[in-house]
């Protein structure tokens, strides 16, 4: 039976927790705590995510192959070799483009309607 | 403060969180209980360096909320990845496809399994010979006296005449004569009890289920037909049934109403067998698998449907995304053990079926003589029983051993005490077959299980 590609529209939208933690992931691997860090960041230190949120959120995203556990791991004497990494699957990537398209579009509704005075970001759905 | 304090405090923060994991279902705590840990123990630290007790108490009224609503959600996908055993057991033969192809798919099946019951069945039937004798019955003229006195004749035609004369050929007085001339309490004590002698009322009641009267129409003949594996014993007990009655009835000729007895045809040992009738059990079988199938295959047709109908629905705007993803992972593909069952509980829907079908063919002209014994009550009930929460456990299981367990095992008594003790019609190889169905389904139903795929991703 051929195999069918699936679709990165059908996973949208996404919640704002696996939303992070994919941009999180866009710029390469990370383990759960440097996850944690970035989406915090990202927001300004408005999300800060709990534990289990992460990994059952990372649990999720494993199950539905939009991300993968790296086998390769950083220096032992850089990091605790326990850490598990993650990074983004080809499928994920294309995911979160969809997303963050989607969002641009969005953005632009608002900003037509008066809602938005200047761009607010900064990459366009082209650029992603 | 002091950096035994510190450690102290941390060290405790992290037991406690660590007994607290518990709440989270154990498949997740084995794959990321360390990872978790860990992550709570950055956490820890990062909020120790902020500021100090002030920073450990504002994690924990972070994580704590965090910990139950996760707790609560994995425990919930849990149940959610599961399926029940009724989709399994289905999901054997890939019917989680299209509704067409499911239906199609049952609908084969549970023919070919039904008509190949039918046929090995038909098959191994013994063959049964028939012998018929015919009598003729006049009614007796009635000598009367008129309202003058003078002598007439009232006509001879009775309604009750048939039916008051089955009654005495199906009497004790006329079989166990016939039984004793024949000595059939030894000769079938021979056939069915291993030598023993039948008790009289055995050799009578055995008698009555091979005996069927029917009148022949507008003749005035009645025929007495006999079955019997032996062509020539069916043919002697038919003729002495006959000499029996007419006998009796003729020596009774001043009785009133007694009618004059004549043998008309005396039965001659049959050169072909009356049962099985083949060619019609085959055409039944055929037909009785196909309405089971279009039942069966409809039940799958529509599971297949609502599980299409389920995975399109679109995902809502604040899903979270476990709804929205198809779980598809190795572990919810049936296993050669879910096949085995699967197949098996086809099989022996399938055998049941074939013998209420034989029991319907070769049984139902004596079907107004059935009694309901102690045990076929209990047999009927146990069924019953099995077949109510055997439902119940498919549906609510989802996907738990118990129910496997459960329906297995008394699917396996229930083979057994079909087989053994209500003794099916046919040869002892068709018992043999059904307690051997009985022991692959216990095997299949107790086989170890593949551990779930899922711990390992």
């Amino acid at each position: 039976m051929p195999k069918i590609k699936p679709d990165p529209e059908e996973m949208l939208p996404l919640t704002p927790a696996v939303f992070h933690v994919l941009l999180a992931l866009v710029d390469g691997e990370r383990h759960g705590y440097a996850i944690m860090q970035e989406v915090a960041e990202h927001t300004g230190g408005q999300i800060i995510m709990g534990p289990g949120t992460l990994y059952g959120t990372v649990k999720r995203l494993i199950e539905s192959k939009l991300i993968e556990e790296s086998a390769k791991r950083p220096d032992p004497h850089l990091d605790d070799e326990r850490r598990r990494y993650y990074r983004l699957s080809g499928f994920g990537q294309r995911v979160v483009k969809a997303e963050a398209r989607r969002y641009a579009e969005m953005v632009k509704v608002a900003r037509g309607k008066g809602l938005i005075s200047k761009p607010a970001i900064l990459l366009t759905a082209g650029e992603l | 403060m002091p950096a035994t304090e510190q450690n102290q405090l941390l060290v405790l923060s992290q037991k406690l969180y660590v007994r607290l994991l518990k709440v989270y279902p154990q498949a997740h705590r084995e794959l990321y209980g360390d990872a978790i840990v860990q992550l709570f123990r950055d956490q820890c630290r990062d909020a120790w360096r902020e500021s100090h007790s002030w920073g450990l108490v504002k994690l924990w009224l972070r994580v704590l909320p965090d910990l139950v609503k996760t707790s609560i959600s994995e425990h919930l996908h849990e149940l959610k990845g599961k399926k029940p055993m009724f989709e399994k057991t289905f999901g054997a033969f890939h019917l989680d496809t299209t509704p067409l192809k499911a239906f199609f798919t049952v609908f084969v099946i549970v023919v070919v399994l039904v008509f190949s019951v039918a046929a090995v069945g038909t098959f191994l039937l013994p063959d049964s010979y028939a012998g018929t004798a015919r009598i003729k019955l006049e009614a007796t003229a009635i000598h009367a006296k008129g309202r003058d006195g003078s002598p007439i004749i009232v006509s001879g035609y009775d309604p009750h005449l048939l039916q008051r004369e089955f009654e005495v050929i199906e009497s004790e007085t006329v079989l166990n004569r016939v039984i004793e001339e024949l000595n059939l309490q030894s000769a079938w004590g021979k056939k069915y009890a291993a030598g023993t002698r039948l008790a009289d009322s055995q050799t009578l009641e055995l008698l009555r289920n091979r005996l069927t009267l029917r009148p022949v129409r507008n003749t005035g003949l009645i025929e007495i037909r006999v079955f019997s594996e032996d062509r020539v014993e069916a043919a002697s007990i038919a003729n002495l049934i006959a000499e029996v009655y007419a006998y009796r009835a003729n020596r009774q000729k001043s009785v009133p109403h007694s009618p004059r007895v004549e043998i008309s045809d005396r039965a001659e040992p049959g050169l072909r067998p009356v049962r099985p009738n083949r060619p019609l059990n085959l055409a039944l079988g055929a037909s009785g698998g196909m309405l089971l199938g279009l039942a069966i295959g409809g039940v799958a047709a529509l599971i297949a449907r609502l599980k299409v109908g389920s995975s399109r629905e679109p995902a809502p705007l604040h899903s979270s995304i476990e709804t929205s993803i198809q779980q598809s992972s190795s572990a919810q593909r049936p296993t050669l053990s879910d096949r085995i069952f699967g197949g098996l509980w086809l099989a022996i829907g399938a055998v049941l079926s074939g013998i209420i079908l034989f029991f319907m063919f070769t049984e139902l002209p004596k079907l107004a003589e059935f009694k309901l014994t102690p045990d076929i009550l209990l047999a009927i009930l146990f069924a019953v029983f099995w077949g109510v929460t055997a439902v119940i456990a498919l549906f609510l299981s989802q996907g738990k051993s118990w129910a496997r367990y459960y329906i297995g095992a008394l699917g396996v008594l229930l083979t057994w005490y079909f087989v053994l003790t209500l003794h099916v019609p046919g040869p002892p190889s068709m018992r043999w077959g059904g307690a051997t169905l009985g022991l692959v389904t216990a095997i299949a139903t107790f086989w170890p299980r593949r551990k779930n795929a899922a711990k390992a991703g």
